[in-house]
């Protein structure tokens, strides 16, 4: 797994200060802590997607920006990824120890956890024969936040890659994604760039076009 | 005995495979709670279940693995209740009928928001929904505080014999970082089989299956996966090979075998036919140890124990604790555990505590800490049972002693969580004055303990450390009562050597002598001070003039390397530099850097207010131009501590007291702490006395913690939306308890909107905005 730099800036909210040597060795060593103590692990389904819905499952996926991402699918996948507990045990030790570091070590999961995620999509993808587009989250647009709980008993993440759920719908570990994506459609297979995206008051959002 | 005891004295039992994929080729969908079809598809459960009879399963387990109240929600107890009775339907008289616990999905605290209490009660639920059951499974479990939380609600709800499974990858551990060592001294006091299953191939689990045949003396189960699956989510291991693996596991011992994912009555019907019936099982002996969640210390060769979290005659401690300062607590932890300790004493017991509360508080905590497993030291039965009950791991219970009223309060509780026991030589006659005293009190307490059949390796006799100034004679009866203990009992021994030279000079010197002489007497728990370093080296020597330590290896790594410094670099600054400039440059020496100016004369005051403050507000204004950015804020926040330290050293008397107090929380239901974390350390650095309640906290904690320490600013953070309305009734809870307290926000989901609309007087984009709020409620 690559953590890219770029995006780990970018989490660090850099937008082009001059960052000092000491700065660019400590991102280095905290990518390097990453990779150490990272244990990434996914899981996935494919359901037919009718009317809205995870067909096998009848489930049906809210909102309407879920529906206008998956347009024109007949089939879709739902993942779960995590980087594993044990980053969490070590971003808590770093906040007790340093809490610049644990800040860029938190940055650099960050960036991994997607990176991975991106990863895993390809691994999908060649295991399905089929191209995958972009993933789509819960709590992206007004896709709900409570849909996490339901993507992970669907994948049974708890049993199969230690994936659990809190009682808002957060996910432990902490870096970790669930999300839906079309098969053979609406994709060119690769991750777009903040341009894209409703929030436009991000303060990560990239100035990339 | 019971009928699992009993049937397996006649041979092996078989379970059942997967229900999953049976339910899957049958029902055309499955939703999100798959128990559902025990309601809407009864039949097809029935016909799952004889198959899996007709295959030839000895038992069968209920349709029941993930219908707990958090996944399945109000539905539970009816899928239960209709799940076993499915189940039991089935079966008839033929077989028995497992209740099948799966995991609830949550993550226990401190990783999670789950408390134990809250799992006990979900398990507690599941149990008397299911009570028509023979027998109860718990089953792919990861989380050691879940897994100890379901097998307690089993066992005090019901009398049902207890089956207790986790999940290993190939790293021998759990996805939370439980070993398997852990696992079995853990749970195997609160089950009656132990064992593994998911996750693996059979052929992979051999390793973890063979690990816990070595420390098991209960029977031992194996429920493999028929291999990985595929895309297609076909698994490959045919019903030939799984049963020759199952031929093999029963060959090693392990005489409860069935099927989990991936698995058919294919593969049930092949260990049916090709696996032999007789139960080879044979207990083992497993050496003496202690657990944490993520660590087992086995106590072979010389243990540590570290002394210091302990309030008596320990002024900041007893402050710490009343005042419940869980920072300091930290430090001691820390500290202890990098110098070398292997274990943690921990002792609460002050009348201006409730202890038994303290005690439990002390446990959580620390297990967010550090991976050393605890001695919970008390002498109030109430304190115990309530750590022991909660600590998720095998601890050391200090102590029992020769009065029958402790042997009969405690030792029920050494037996029920299956802990190792200090049984201390003195009883209500008083302190023994010869060493035939000590070893008859010894051998009351091994005598009664072996009532409760808690072996002799499970005790640890302390023979007491006299004062020698006041006692000279004891210290060599005390030597003499170990060494006879070791030569005639399986006993480990330990001492708490400091008592030795209280009220002689060079205390140290005759601690070092009783320590070194208690080594060669057989000592095997030193209770010390790990940050002294003469007892560590004391010890270190032992094990190299023992032979333990072999070549001297550890010893001649360890101490030939005099460049060592612990305490981190000083980065090759000189100490003339200029400390403005390393705290705008977030560079490490700032420490010795102020040092070097207090010396010289400057005031503590002088320092903070004429170089401290001015650099780190030339910081602040940088990063909100945008010409720093984050790292390096927090870096300069970081080397200001340094100085700040530098200064409350210097001046050991009240100056450069905090500008304020601030209640620092992430509220309930939000575990994402670090942002507030980053800002609670800026703050602090800025000289505010911040108050950090944690994570996850509930809106009365906030306001007691700001009546408690008179804060009149409070900083929340949430990140989710679904977390954010538990902010909002935290402010308004705080405005009508302590309407004159000001309150800041932060975290992702808020904006400038919304935080006006709940209620907050100010919002926090960042780390730098809560010091100019805070400079403004305080006025400086």
């Amino acid at each position: 797994m690559e953590i890219p730099r770029a995006e780990v800036l970018r989490y660090l909210g850099w937008r082009k200060q001059p960052a000092d040597a000491a700065t660019l060795d400590a991102v280095e060593r905290m990518c390097g802590a990453v990779i150490k103590h990272a244990l990434p692990r996914g899981v996935f389904a494919r359901y037919s997607y009718k009317d809205f819905c995870l067909a096998e499952a009848e489930y049906e996926l809210k909102g309407n920006d879920i529906a206008k991402h998956l347009s024109g699918a007949k089939d879709v996948v739902i993942m779960a990824v995590t980087l594993g507990l044990d980053i969490d045990r070590e971003s808590a030790r770093l906040q007790r120890v340093s809490v610049r570091d644990a800040l860029i070590f938190d940055a650099a999961a960050s960036a991994a956890i997607e990176a991975f995620a991106d990863e895993f999509t390809e691994r999908m993808s060649n295991e399905l024969g089929l191209p995958i587009g972009m993933r789509f989250s819960p709590g992206y647009g007004d896709f709900p936040i409570e849909t996490v709980s339901d993507i992970a008993s669907l994948l049974h993440a708890d049993k199969r890659i230690g994936l659990t759920v809190t009682g808002s719908h957060g996910m432990i570990p902490l870096k970790s994604i669930t999300a839906v994506a079309p098969v053979n459609a609406g994709c060119d297979g690769k991750r777009k760039n903040c341009a894209a995206c409703l929030k436009t008051d991000c303060a990560f959002r990239s100035e990339k076009q | 005995m019971n009928i699992i005891t009993e049937k397996l004295k006649k041979g092996i039992l078989i379970f059942d495979g997967a229900f999953g994929t049976e339910l899957i080729k049958r029902v055309k969908s499955v939703g999100t709670v798959p128990e559902n079809v025990n309601l809407t598809r009864p039949e097809v459960v029935s016909e799952i279940h004889r198959a899996y009879l007709d295959a030839g399963a000895d038992v069968i387990s209920a349709n029941t693995f993930g219908a707990n109240r958090f996944k399945a929600g109000e539905k539970s107890d009816e899928i239960i209740s209709a799940a076993v009775a499915l189940a039991k339907q089935a079966a008839g008289s033929k077989a028995p009928v497992a209740l099948d616990l799966g995991p609830t999905g949550r993550m226990s605290e401190p990783m999670g928001d789950t408390s134990f209490e809250e799992f006990y009660e979900c398990y507690k639920a599941a149990v008397v929904a299911g009570k028509g059951a023979d027998l109860v499974l718990i089953e792919t479990m990861s989380d050691l505080t879940e897994t100890r939380a379901a097998a307690l609600a089993v066992k005090e709800n019901c009398d049902l014999p207890l089956i207790v499974s986790m999940t290993f990858d190939e790293n021998m551990r759990t996805f939370t970082g439980t070993p398997v060592d852990s696992f079995v001294y853990s749970v195997k006091p609160l089950a009656d089989v132990i064992g593994v299953n998911c996750s693996l191939g059979p052929g992979q689990l051999i390793p973890v299956v063979e690990r816990i045949l070595s420390l098991s003396d209960k029977p031992v189960i194996v429920q493999a996966n028929a291999g990985l699956p595929d895309a297609n989510g076909v698994y490959g291991v045919s019903p030939e090979e799984f049963a020759g693996y199952a031929e093999k596991f029963r060959r090693m011992g392990v005489s409860v075998i069935g099927g989990c994912c991936g698995t058919t009555p294919a593969h049930i019907a092949a260990i049916k036919s090709k696996v032999g019936r007789e139960n080879l099982f044979k207990p083992a002996s497993p050496p003496p140890a202690v657990a944490s969640a993520t660590r087992t210390v086995y106590l072979n060769g010389v243990t540590v124990v570290g002394e210091r979290i302990n309030p008596t005659g320990k002024k900041a401690m007893k402050e710490a604790l009343r005042s419940g300062n869980m920072r300091y607590v930290t430090e001691r932890a820390v500290e202890q555990e990098d110098a070398g300790a292997h274990i943690l004493d921990v002792n609460c017991g002050i009348p201006e505590v409730d202890e038994a509360e303290t005690l439990v508080r002390l446990v959580r905590h620390l297990e967010t800490v550090t991976d050393l497993p605890l001695q919970l030291d008390s002498s109030d039965p109430t304190a115990l049972e309530k750590a022991l009950r909660r600590y998720s791991g095998r601890a050391v219970v200090n102590s029992v002693n020769g009065e029958q009223s402790s042997l009969d309060r405690v030792l029920p509780l050494v037996k029920k969580y299956g802990s190792m026991v200090i049984g201390l030589t003195i009883d209500e006659k008083g302190i023994p004055k010869t060493v035939d005293k000590r070893i008859e009190i010894a051998e009351k307490i091994i005598a009664e303990a072996a009532k409760y059949s808690i072996p002799e390796s499970d005790i640890i006799i302390d023979c007491l450390t006299l004062t020698a100034g006041a006692e000279q004679q004891q210290a060599v009866n005390t030597l003499e009562a170990i060494r006879r203990l070791k030569s005639a009992y399986n006993v480990k021994t330990a001492l708490g050597i400091s008592n030795i030279s209280f009220g002689l000079p060079c205390r140290q010197s005759v601690n070092t002598g009783f320590l070194t002489a208690a080594l060669w007497a057989g000592l095997d728990l030193a209770i010390i001070n790990p940050n002294v370093r003469e007892n560590i080296e004391c010890i270190d020597v032992f094990n190299v003039l023992s032979c333990r330590d072999k070549g001297a290896t550890n010893y001649i790594s360890k101490y030939s390397d005099p460049a060592k410094n612990p305490n981190g670099s000083d980065g090759g600054v000189t100490a003339n530099a200029d400390l403005g400039y390393l705290i705008r440059r977030g560079l490490d020496g700032s420490e010795a850097a102020a040092e070097k100016l207090l010396a010289s004369g400057m005031s503590g005051d002088e320092l903070i207010e004429k170089i401290l403050v001015p650099a780190l507000n030339e910081v602040g204004t940088a990063y909100e131009k945008g010409t720093l950015f984050l790292p390096q804020l927090i870096a300069s926040a970081e080397s200001a501590k340094g100085a700040f330290n530098a200064v409350k050293k210097y001046m050991k008397t009240g100056t450069g007291t905090a500008k304020g107090a601030i209640v620092m929380a992430t509220v309930k239901g939000d575990v994402h702490d670090i942002g507030k974390n980053i800002a609670a350390t800026v703050l602090s650095n800025y000289g505010y006395d911040v108050i950090d309640l944690g994570k996850n906290v509930p809106p009365e904690d906030v306001v007691d913690a700001v009546k408690k320490h008179g804060a009149k600013l409070v900083g929340l953070s949430a990140l989710m939306t679904t977390t954010v309305r538990n902010m909002e009734e935290t402010i308004q809870l705080l405005k009508r308890e302590c309407p004159s307290a000001k309150i800041m926000v932060g975290g992702a989901v808020l904006t400038k909107e919304y935080a006006e609309k709940i209620g907050a007087d100010y919002y926090c984009p960042d780390a730098q905005s809560d010091v100019k709020f805070a400079s403004e409620v305080y006025g400086n």
